[in-house]
């Protein structure tokens, strides 16, 4: 189930930084301007994020696997 | 005993609730600073500074949004996602991916909206200020929002659904309805921010203030009392006074609620049985929300001696009795007679300010007090005199905070209505606005002492979260009764 929302929140978010981009590059004023780059951004750190927790997730994981197998 | 009851520990999702505490604290201190700031810029106007982005009119919506959004809104994501998972005994649907979206989707929203502000961009609908890409921003983040918290009781362990979380839903589904019914607009380009809003005149009027008025009732009032619901009994350690009142006080208020937003436009060209009806549902209101002030204050029962010893339980409990002087004084306003001397004078403002300093912000820090040890696993919190030294500093910032606007408003609204003998009016508009000065240093005074007591919570939480030395604890941390979920 965590697994599933990962991966959906990451494939949404994605798409909504790339609209972002799209909005920013086309944007007529500043407010949408700053609203495309920052929802980029957001996307970015986001999905990076995600990454980063999953392997941390599986680190832990791997660690606690070694520490059980360890136990006579 | 409890864990051999209940079984393995339940990993909840804290990281999040952690984060929103800490967000909640800051833009707190945010939202206190813009109104003290703005406070004095009514009595000083000197400090507009000359600048586009520093006047009145551009910071004004930072404050409210601020206090109303950021503040209250992230205290009640953190309250609500904490709630939640406790009382249902299982962790936030969605997990961290979910959560961490909620709350830094969230955190964007504020800032794209405060953002805006300052540089011009607002519908200038009040508390629905931000432009049409930001509250498309924001109903992305709250539909989230509800899935998380929805999908949480969906799946919960506990059969029962705690009363709290009704008011949680109520206010979570009711948000959403009054967020898109009332920010429906036309972009003037998909890529420029500007917008019109789809209704017009009069009409416009009824749905704006349908809004409003909703928002003080489902976000401040009923997104609070799911607040209150949970952490009175748990740091009273005692059960809620009623369970029957309860169940009575939250369906009737949540009907009678929605119908009350007329009563922001008596006098005006909304036709008169709109405007009566309106009248007439916010005097009825009166009921259901003293059944949430009795239900509040009752749970004391048999532990009355704490109001004493613990000033955190102080907090709780005063923000539940100036919750009840709030719902009296708004039925009271709600009366056309009363509004036709209120309406537009400072004494909206005083109303406004002790339901959102007396009962809002002082539950939130009752609620923050007690959660910072739970969630940074604290025998207690750094210092038990400093939320004394806060609730004293605050509560007497109130005082002239309400009080100044009181005698503000009323005078207002009796010079704008005097005549002299021959029927002209006997006081310019100017005179007025000379005659508010004292009170408006006197209202800017005690926001600021509302502020120096949030900056004694600030570094009260900083000294606890690192740890270290504890303080002297009058009152130790309540262990969890028997049965009752952590």
């Amino acid at each position: 189930m965590e697994e599933a929302a990962q991966w959906i929140g990451g494939v949404v978010v994605s798409l909504i930084g790339i609209v972002g981009l799209f909005l920013s590059a086309n944007a007529l004023d500043r407010g949408i301007y700053v609203f495309g780059l920052a929802l980029a951004l957001f996307a970015v750190i986001y999905v990076f994020a995600l990454i980063h927790h999953a392997f941390d997730e599986r680190d832990a994981r791997i660690t606690a696997a070694t520490s059980a197998s360890r136990v006579v | 005993m409890d864990q051999a009851m209940i079984g393995p520990p339940i990993p909840y999702e804290e990281e999040v609730v952690r984060k929103l505490v800490i967000a909640c604290v800051f833009w707190g201190v945010v939202a206190f600073a813009a109104g003290l700031f703005i406070a004095l810029q009514l009595a000083f106007p000197v400090l507009n500074l000359g600048l586009e982005w520093t006047t009145f009119g551009r910071l004004r919506p930072v404050h409210t949004s601020a206090a109303i959004f950021a503040f209250g809104g992230n205290a009640l994501l953190a309250t609500s996602f904490h709630v939640v998972q406790r009382t249902c005994r299982t962790p936030l649907f969605g997990g961290r991916a979910l959560a961490d979206f909620v709350f830094w989707g969230y955190q964007l929203f504020i800032v794209l909206a405060a953002s805006g502000y300052v540089m011009g961009i607002t519908e200038g609908r009040e508390y629905a200020e931000p432009e049409w890409y930001v509250d498309l921003w924001l109903t992305i983040v709250w539909v989230a929002y509800l899935v998380a918290f929805l999908g949480t009781i969906m799946k919960r362990r506990e059969p029962h659904i705690y009363v709290a979380n009704w008011f949680y839903l109520a206010f979570i589904v009711t948000i959403a309805v009054l967020h898109i019914g009332n920010n429906l607009s036309v972009p003037v380009s998909l890529f420029g921010a500007k917008s019109y809003s789809l209704f017009s005149g009069v009409q416009d009027a009824m749905l704006q203030w349908w809004y409003g008025h909703n928002a003080v009732g489902f976000f401040l009032t009923a997104g609070f009392l799911g607040i209150m619901y949970y952490f009175i009994p748990k740091r009273a350690e005692r059960p809620v006074y009623s369970y029957r009142l309860s169940i009575i006080h939250f369906w009737s208020l949540i009907f009678l609620y929605i119908w009350a937003g007329p009563h922001h436009l008596h006098y005006t060209a909304l036709p008169d049985w709109t405007q009566t009806l309106g009248m007439t549902f916010s005097i009825m209101l009166w009921m259901p929300s003293w059944g949430g002030m009795i239900n509040g204050i009752m749970t004391l029962r048999g532990a009355w001696d704490r109001l004493r010893t613990d000033p955190v339980l102080r907090f709780m409990v005063t923000s539940v009795a100036f919750y009840g002087m709030s719902t009296f004084e708004g039925p009271v306003m709600s009366i056309k007679a009363v509004n036709s001397l209120s309406h537009y004078t400072d004494w909206t403002i005083g109303h406004v300010h002790s339901g959102a300093l007396g009962w809002v912000a002082f539950v939130v820090f009752g609620a923050v007090y007690h959660l910072v040890p739970v969630l940074w696993k604290r025998s207690g919190l750094y210092s038990l005199k400093l939320v004394d030294a806060h609730y004293w500093i605050a509560t007497i910032g109130i005082v002239f905070y309400i009080t100044s606007m009181w005698i503000s408003g009323i005078m207002q609204g009796l010079m704008w209505r005097a005549y002299d003998d021959l029927g002209f009016l006997q006081y310019a508009f100017i005179e007025t606005v000379e005659a508010m000065h004292p009170y408006y240093v006197i209202r800017a005074l005690g926001g600021l002492l509302f502020l120096i007591g949030a900056l004694l919570m600030v570094y009260n939480i900083w000294r606890t979260v690192r740890g270290g030395a504890m303080a002297e604890q009058r009152y130790p941390m309540p262990k969890p009764a028997l049965g009752v979920a952590e």
